[in-house]
Protein backbone atom coordinates (compact mmCIF):
# COMPACT_ATOMS: atom_id res chain seq x y z
CA UNK A 1 0.00 0.00 0.00
CA UNK A 2 1.31 3.36 -0.91
CA UNK A 3 2.95 5.77 1.62
CA UNK A 4 1.67 9.15 0.79
CA UNK A 5 0.31 11.51 3.43
CA UNK A 6 -3.44 11.01 2.38
CA UNK A 7 -2.73 7.26 2.58
CA UNK A 8 -1.69 7.86 6.34
CA UNK A 9 -4.38 9.73 7.11
CA UNK A 10 -6.92 7.49 6.10
CA UNK A 11 -5.40 4.33 7.69
CA UNK A 12 -5.31 6.54 10.22
CA UNK A 13 -8.54 7.07 10.10
CA UNK A 14 -9.82 3.44 10.22
CA UNK A 15 -7.41 2.30 11.91
CA UNK A 16 -9.87 2.84 15.66
CA UNK A 17 -12.81 0.46 13.70
CA UNK A 18 -10.50 -1.92 13.28
CA UNK A 19 -8.86 -2.06 16.39
CA UNK A 20 -12.69 -2.19 17.89
CA UNK A 21 -13.83 -5.23 15.20
CA UNK A 22 -10.76 -7.37 16.67
CA UNK A 23 -11.60 -6.94 20.17
CA UNK A 24 -15.58 -7.54 19.17
CA UNK A 25 -13.80 -11.29 18.29
CA UNK A 26 -12.12 -11.69 21.99
CA UNK A 27 -10.23 -9.31 24.56
CA UNK A 28 -6.53 -9.47 23.37
CA UNK A 29 -3.27 -8.05 24.69
CA UNK A 30 -1.32 -4.77 23.32
CA UNK A 31 1.20 -6.86 21.74
CA UNK A 32 -1.19 -9.88 20.16
CA UNK A 33 -3.15 -7.03 18.67
CA UNK A 34 -0.71 -5.35 16.74
CA UNK A 35 0.35 -8.44 15.09
CA UNK A 36 -3.03 -9.11 14.57
CA UNK A 37 -3.36 -5.43 12.59
CA UNK A 38 0.31 -5.98 10.91
CA UNK A 39 -0.95 -9.64 9.79
CA UNK A 40 -3.85 -8.09 8.01
CA UNK A 41 -1.26 -6.22 6.32
CA UNK A 42 -1.29 -2.06 5.31
CA UNK A 43 -3.05 -1.10 7.84
CA UNK A 44 0.11 0.16 10.44
CA UNK A 45 2.51 2.85 9.52
CA UNK A 46 4.07 2.27 12.57
CA UNK A 47 3.18 -0.36 14.83
CA UNK A 48 3.77 1.60 18.33
CA UNK A 49 0.58 3.83 16.99
CA UNK A 50 -1.71 1.25 17.78
CA UNK A 51 -1.28 2.19 21.83
CA UNK A 52 -1.63 6.04 21.60
CA UNK A 53 -5.02 5.13 19.93
CA UNK A 54 -5.92 2.23 22.48
CA UNK A 55 -5.44 5.07 25.32
CA UNK A 56 -7.83 7.28 23.50
CA UNK A 57 -10.46 4.23 22.68
CA UNK A 58 -10.00 4.25 26.29
CA UNK A 59 -10.76 7.50 27.00
CA UNK A 60 -13.97 7.24 25.29
CA UNK A 61 -15.14 4.68 26.60
CA UNK A 62 -15.35 2.61 23.40
CA UNK A 63 -12.50 -0.26 25.27
CA UNK A 64 -11.77 -0.87 28.68
CA UNK A 65 -8.23 -2.18 29.74
CA UNK A 66 -7.29 -4.83 32.37
CA UNK A 67 -4.06 -6.56 33.92
CA UNK A 68 -4.78 -10.68 34.15
CA UNK A 69 -1.69 -11.66 36.48
CA UNK A 70 -2.25 -15.40 36.36
CA UNK A 71 0.45 -17.19 38.30
CA UNK A 72 3.56 -18.84 36.28
CA UNK A 73 2.68 -16.58 33.66
CA UNK A 74 3.66 -12.78 32.01
CA UNK A 75 0.90 -10.47 33.94
CA UNK A 76 -0.81 -8.60 30.26
CA UNK A 77 -3.21 -5.69 30.05
CA UNK A 78 -5.95 -6.81 28.22
CA UNK A 79 -8.22 -5.04 25.91
CA UNK A 80 -11.76 -5.17 25.66
CA UNK A 81 -14.45 -3.63 23.95
CA UNK A 82 -17.39 -1.75 25.74
CA UNK A 83 -21.37 -1.56 24.49
CA UNK A 84 -20.56 1.67 23.77
CA UNK A 85 -17.61 0.36 21.49
CA UNK A 86 -20.06 -1.85 19.92
CA UNK A 87 -22.88 0.47 19.17
CA UNK A 88 -19.94 2.69 17.54
CA UNK A 89 -18.66 -0.19 15.22
CA UNK A 90 -22.08 -1.31 14.22
CA UNK A 91 -22.67 2.18 13.22
CA UNK A 92 -18.84 2.69 11.59
CA UNK A 93 -19.83 -1.06 9.36
CA UNK A 94 -23.19 0.33 8.42
CA UNK A 95 -21.07 3.53 7.36
CA UNK A 96 -18.44 1.96 5.59
CA UNK A 97 -20.46 -0.49 3.29
CA UNK A 98 -21.76 3.03 1.69
CA UNK A 99 -18.70 5.27 2.28
CA UNK A 100 -16.61 2.45 0.25
CA UNK A 101 -19.05 1.69 -2.38
CA UNK A 102 -19.51 5.74 -3.33
CA UNK A 103 -15.21 6.02 -2.87
CA UNK A 104 -15.49 2.91 -5.65
CA UNK A 105 -17.75 4.83 -7.43
CA UNK A 106 -16.45 7.92 -8.27
CA UNK A 107 -13.11 6.59 -8.35
CA UNK A 108 -13.27 4.39 -10.98
CA UNK A 109 -16.17 5.39 -13.27
CA UNK A 110 -17.75 2.84 -15.81
CA UNK A 111 -15.68 4.92 -18.92
CA UNK A 112 -12.59 4.15 -16.58
CA UNK A 113 -13.43 0.35 -16.20
CA UNK A 114 -11.54 -0.64 -19.11
CA UNK A 115 -8.60 0.97 -17.98
CA UNK A 116 -8.66 -0.47 -14.67
CA UNK A 117 -6.02 -2.96 -14.10
CA UNK A 118 -6.93 -6.22 -12.31
CA UNK A 119 -4.70 -7.16 -8.59
CA UNK A 120 -2.45 -9.74 -11.23
CA UNK A 121 -2.05 -6.72 -13.95
CA UNK A 122 -3.97 -7.52 -16.25
CA UNK A 123 -6.81 -5.50 -18.34
CA UNK A 124 -10.16 -6.89 -17.85
CA UNK A 125 -11.34 -8.99 -20.41
CA UNK A 126 -7.23 -9.60 -22.04
CA UNK A 127 -7.99 -13.29 -21.08
CA UNK B 1 23.07 -12.07 29.51
CA UNK B 2 20.03 -9.80 31.08
CA UNK B 3 16.84 -11.36 32.05
CA UNK B 4 14.99 -8.64 29.63
CA UNK B 5 15.81 -6.97 26.38
CA UNK B 6 14.66 -3.82 28.47
CA UNK B 7 18.44 -3.54 29.31
CA UNK B 8 19.67 -3.58 25.79
CA UNK B 9 21.59 -0.39 24.53
CA UNK B 10 19.13 0.39 21.73
CA UNK B 11 15.89 -0.08 24.05
CA UNK B 12 17.30 2.15 26.46
CA UNK B 13 18.17 4.78 24.33
CA UNK B 14 14.63 4.49 22.77
CA UNK B 15 12.57 4.63 25.80
CA UNK B 16 14.92 7.49 27.07
CA UNK B 17 13.89 9.10 23.38
CA UNK B 18 10.35 8.18 24.28
CA UNK B 19 10.57 9.76 27.44
CA UNK B 20 12.27 13.04 25.98
CA UNK B 21 9.48 13.32 23.58
CA UNK B 22 6.73 12.74 26.30
CA UNK B 23 7.54 15.81 27.91
CA UNK B 24 4.71 17.71 26.52
CA UNK B 25 1.73 15.29 27.34
CA UNK B 26 0.22 15.09 31.16
CA UNK B 27 2.31 12.76 33.36
CA UNK B 28 0.57 9.92 33.70
CA UNK B 29 -0.70 9.65 29.77
CA UNK B 30 3.52 9.88 29.30
CA UNK B 31 3.61 6.71 31.69
CA UNK B 32 1.20 4.79 30.63
CA UNK B 33 2.67 5.37 27.41
CA UNK B 34 6.24 4.22 28.29
CA UNK B 35 4.59 1.57 30.29
CA UNK B 36 2.60 -0.17 27.23
CA UNK B 37 5.88 -0.09 24.67
CA UNK B 38 8.11 -1.08 27.45
CA UNK B 39 5.58 -4.11 27.85
CA UNK B 40 5.55 -4.82 24.16
CA UNK B 41 8.93 -4.94 23.69
CA UNK B 42 9.56 -7.01 26.36
CA UNK B 43 7.10 -9.63 25.48
CA UNK B 44 8.31 -8.93 21.86
CA UNK B 45 11.98 -9.74 22.00
CA UNK B 46 13.51 -12.66 24.16
CA UNK B 47 15.97 -11.59 26.72
CA UNK B 48 19.10 -12.22 24.36
CA UNK B 49 17.89 -10.52 21.06
CA UNK B 50 20.26 -9.99 18.92
CA UNK B 51 20.80 -6.36 17.90
CA UNK B 52 19.60 -6.17 14.52
CA UNK B 53 16.56 -7.99 15.80
CA UNK B 54 15.69 -5.25 18.14
CA UNK B 55 16.95 -2.86 15.92
CA UNK B 56 13.69 -4.18 13.41
CA UNK B 57 11.41 -4.53 16.31
CA UNK B 58 11.94 -0.57 17.14
CA UNK B 59 11.57 -0.05 13.29
CA UNK B 60 8.62 -1.15 13.62
CA UNK B 61 7.32 0.34 16.45
CA UNK B 62 8.15 3.82 14.80
CA UNK B 63 10.07 7.14 16.16
CA UNK B 64 9.73 7.74 20.08
CA UNK B 65 8.20 11.40 18.72
CA UNK B 66 5.82 9.71 16.63
CA UNK B 67 4.37 8.33 18.90
CA UNK B 68 4.63 11.23 21.81
CA UNK B 69 2.62 12.86 18.88
CA UNK B 70 -0.04 10.43 18.23
CA UNK B 71 -0.51 10.70 21.83
CA UNK B 72 -0.98 14.51 22.27
CA UNK B 73 -3.95 14.12 19.54
CA UNK B 74 -4.53 16.51 17.16
CA UNK B 75 -4.27 19.99 19.85
CA UNK B 76 -0.55 18.82 20.05
CA UNK B 77 1.25 21.61 18.97
CA UNK B 78 -1.31 24.19 21.30
CA UNK B 79 1.19 26.23 23.10
CA UNK B 80 -0.95 26.70 26.35
CA UNK B 81 -1.25 23.06 26.52
CA UNK B 82 2.82 22.19 26.15
CA UNK B 83 3.00 24.93 28.49
CA UNK B 84 0.59 23.28 31.82
CA UNK B 85 2.03 20.65 30.59
CA UNK B 86 5.68 21.34 31.75
CA UNK B 87 4.50 22.86 34.43
CA UNK B 88 2.55 19.95 36.00
CA UNK B 89 5.69 18.11 36.20
CA UNK B 90 8.22 20.93 37.63
CA UNK B 91 8.94 19.16 40.82
CA UNK B 92 7.52 20.62 44.34
CA UNK B 93 11.35 21.63 45.87
CA UNK B 94 11.56 23.56 42.36
CA UNK B 95 8.78 25.63 43.34
CA UNK B 96 9.80 26.56 46.41
CA UNK B 97 13.40 27.49 44.28
CA UNK B 98 11.12 29.70 42.20
CA UNK B 99 8.89 31.35 45.03
CA UNK B 100 12.18 32.05 47.06
CA UNK B 101 13.64 33.41 44.00
CA UNK B 102 10.76 35.83 43.22
CA UNK B 103 10.52 36.56 46.85
CA UNK B 104 14.26 37.50 46.37
CA UNK B 105 13.97 39.72 43.21
CA UNK B 106 10.87 40.94 44.82
CA UNK B 107 12.83 42.37 47.65
CA UNK B 108 15.52 43.24 46.08
CA UNK B 109 13.07 45.41 43.33
CA UNK B 110 11.81 47.00 46.51
CA UNK B 111 15.06 47.69 48.25
CA UNK B 112 16.20 49.63 45.03
CA UNK B 113 13.30 51.58 44.64
CA UNK B 114 12.83 52.22 48.11
CA UNK B 115 17.16 53.28 48.36
CA UNK B 116 16.12 55.08 45.50
CA UNK B 117 13.19 57.33 46.37
CA UNK B 118 15.51 58.64 49.12
CA UNK B 119 15.33 62.24 48.95
CA UNK B 120 16.16 65.25 51.22
CA UNK B 121 14.86 69.02 51.15
CA UNK B 122 16.28 72.04 52.69
CA UNK B 123 15.40 73.39 56.18
CA UNK B 124 14.77 76.88 57.55
CA UNK B 125 18.88 77.56 58.10
CA UNK B 126 20.52 79.67 54.77
CA UNK B 127 23.61 81.42 55.35
CA UNK B 128 26.75 82.43 53.02
CA UNK B 129 29.35 80.48 55.17
CA UNK B 130 32.27 83.20 54.73
CA UNK B 131 31.26 86.05 57.08
CA UNK B 132 32.51 88.94 54.62
CA UNK B 133 29.91 87.14 52.20
CA UNK B 134 26.67 87.27 54.46
CA UNK B 135 27.84 90.98 55.63
CA UNK B 136 27.41 92.16 52.46
CA UNK B 137 24.33 90.13 51.34
CA UNK B 138 21.09 91.57 50.16
CA UNK B 139 17.94 89.29 50.61
CA UNK B 140 14.76 89.61 48.99
CA UNK B 141 11.70 87.98 50.06
CA UNK B 142 9.12 86.54 47.62
CA UNK B 143 6.67 84.36 48.93
CA UNK B 144 8.27 81.65 50.89
CA UNK B 145 11.23 82.11 49.18
CA UNK B 146 14.39 84.19 49.21
CA UNK B 147 16.76 85.61 47.38
CA UNK B 148 20.38 86.36 48.57
CA UNK B 149 22.93 88.01 46.46
CA UNK B 150 25.99 88.71 47.35
CA UNK B 151 29.24 90.05 45.27
CA UNK B 152 31.28 87.90 43.47
CA UNK B 153 35.29 87.73 45.36
CA UNK B 154 37.83 85.25 43.84
CA UNK B 155 38.66 82.43 46.27
CA UNK B 156 36.54 80.26 48.54
CA UNK B 157 32.79 81.43 48.73
CA UNK B 158 29.92 78.99 50.01
CA UNK B 159 26.98 78.66 51.65
CA UNK B 160 25.09 76.75 54.70
CA UNK B 161 22.19 75.34 54.76
CA UNK B 162 20.04 72.78 57.11
CA UNK B 163 18.87 70.18 55.43
CA UNK B 164 16.30 67.25 56.30
CA UNK B 165 15.92 63.51 55.26
CA UNK B 166 12.49 63.19 55.15
CA UNK B 167 13.15 59.55 54.28
CA UNK B 168 13.37 56.04 56.32
CA UNK B 169 16.95 55.68 55.29
CA UNK B 170 20.10 56.84 56.85
CA UNK B 171 21.91 59.25 53.75
CA UNK B 172 25.24 59.25 53.79
CA UNK B 173 26.59 62.81 51.62
CA UNK B 174 29.99 61.76 50.14
CA UNK B 175 30.25 65.13 47.94
CA UNK B 176 29.43 66.87 45.41
CA UNK B 177 28.70 65.49 42.45
CA UNK B 178 31.62 65.76 39.88
CA UNK B 179 29.68 67.12 36.80
CA UNK B 180 27.94 69.84 38.93
CA UNK B 181 29.91 73.44 38.92
CA UNK B 182 28.31 75.98 40.61
CA UNK B 183 29.82 79.40 39.77
CA UNK B 184 32.10 77.56 37.55
CA UNK B 185 34.07 76.29 40.35
CA UNK B 186 36.90 74.66 39.65
CA UNK B 187 36.46 72.72 42.70
CA UNK B 188 33.64 71.91 45.42
CA UNK B 189 33.68 70.43 49.03
CA UNK B 190 30.82 69.62 51.16
CA UNK B 191 30.39 68.89 54.63
CA UNK B 192 27.97 67.96 56.82
CA UNK B 193 27.36 69.48 60.19
CA UNK B 194 26.31 68.51 63.17
CA UNK B 195 25.56 69.83 67.02
CA UNK B 196 22.82 70.41 69.09
CA UNK B 197 21.57 73.59 67.35
CA UNK B 198 22.23 71.90 64.36
CA UNK B 199 20.13 68.32 64.56
CA UNK B 200 17.28 70.81 65.33
CA UNK B 201 17.60 72.33 61.52
CA UNK B 202 16.88 75.72 63.08
CA UNK B 203 20.16 77.65 63.66
CA UNK B 204 23.60 77.55 63.69
CA UNK B 205 24.23 78.37 67.21
CA UNK B 206 26.83 76.00 69.17
CA UNK B 207 29.48 74.01 68.16
CA UNK B 208 28.98 72.21 64.91
CA UNK B 209 31.45 68.90 64.06
CA UNK B 210 31.64 69.33 60.34
CA UNK B 211 32.61 66.22 58.36
CA UNK B 212 33.04 65.74 54.73
CA UNK B 213 31.27 62.64 54.78
CA UNK B 214 28.44 62.91 57.13
CA UNK B 215 25.36 60.60 57.48
CA UNK B 216 22.33 62.07 58.01
CA UNK B 217 19.72 59.08 59.49
CA UNK B 218 16.39 59.28 58.99
CA UNK B 219 13.89 61.80 59.65
CA UNK B 220 16.44 64.46 60.53
CA UNK B 221 17.88 67.56 60.23
CA UNK B 222 21.55 68.41 59.79
CA UNK B 223 23.67 71.67 58.19
CA UNK B 224 25.05 71.02 55.11
CA UNK B 225 28.01 72.96 53.94
CA UNK B 226 29.11 73.51 50.16
CA UNK B 227 32.33 75.22 49.66
CA UNK B 228 33.50 76.41 46.08
CA UNK B 229 36.68 78.23 44.45
CA UNK B 230 34.63 80.90 42.17
CA UNK B 231 36.03 80.25 38.64
CA UNK B 232 33.45 82.89 36.16
CA UNK B 233 34.64 86.68 35.75
CA UNK B 234 31.10 88.47 36.08
CA UNK B 235 31.02 91.88 34.73
CA UNK B 236 29.79 94.50 37.00
CA UNK B 237 25.74 94.29 36.33
CA UNK B 238 25.74 90.98 35.63
CA UNK B 239 24.70 87.99 38.01
CA UNK B 240 24.25 84.96 38.53
CA UNK B 241 22.70 82.15 40.46
CA UNK B 242 22.32 78.53 41.81
CA UNK B 243 18.68 76.94 43.31
CA UNK B 244 19.81 73.78 43.84
CA UNK B 245 22.65 71.44 44.94
CA UNK B 246 23.97 68.55 43.10
CA UNK B 247 25.69 65.65 45.62
CA UNK B 248 26.67 62.56 45.86
CA UNK B 249 24.81 60.57 48.15
CA UNK B 250 25.28 56.64 49.35
CA UNK B 251 21.54 55.31 50.53
CA UNK B 252 22.28 51.51 51.58
CA UNK B 253 24.33 49.91 49.01
CA UNK B 254 23.45 52.48 46.29
CA UNK B 255 25.60 55.69 45.47
CA UNK B 256 23.60 58.04 43.37
CA UNK B 257 23.59 61.63 42.47
CA UNK B 258 20.66 63.54 44.40
CA UNK B 259 19.45 66.49 43.11
CA UNK B 260 18.46 69.24 45.81
CA UNK B 261 16.25 72.04 45.10
CA UNK B 262 16.46 74.75 47.39
CA UNK B 263 13.86 77.61 48.63
CA UNK B 264 16.36 79.90 48.16
CA UNK B 265 18.23 81.09 44.89
CA UNK B 266 21.87 82.60 45.70
CA UNK B 267 23.02 84.86 43.66
CA UNK B 268 26.66 86.27 43.02
CA UNK B 269 26.49 89.80 41.18
CA UNK B 270 29.72 90.81 39.27
CA UNK B 271 32.01 93.74 40.41
CA UNK B 272 34.41 96.25 38.95
CA UNK B 273 37.27 94.37 40.01
CA UNK B 274 41.44 94.42 38.83
CA UNK B 275 41.73 91.12 39.41
CA UNK B 276 39.36 89.99 37.28
CA UNK B 277 41.74 88.77 34.04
Amino acid sequence: MGSDPGMTELRRGVLGPCVLALLDERPRFGLELVRDLAAAGGLLTSEGTVYPLLNRLRDARLVTSEWHDPVGERARRYYSITSEGREQLKAFRADWTDFASTVESVLFPPSAEKTRRTPTGEEPGDE
Amino acid sequence: MSDTVLEHPLVREYLRELDKASLTLPAAQARELREQIAAHLDEALPPGAATEEVAAELSRLGPPRSLAADAAGPDRRTFVRRLLNRLRRVRWWAWVIIAALIALAGSALTYTLLALSATMTQGPVGLWYYPQDQARTEMIQTGLTQQFTAPQRFGQQGIEISVLNDSDWTQTVVGADPNWTPFGASSVQVAVGSGESANRGDSIQGPIRWSSSGSIPPHSFRLLRVVWKTGLCLNAGTETSIQQLMLTVRVGVFTRTENIRMYDTWVLTGVSSPGCR
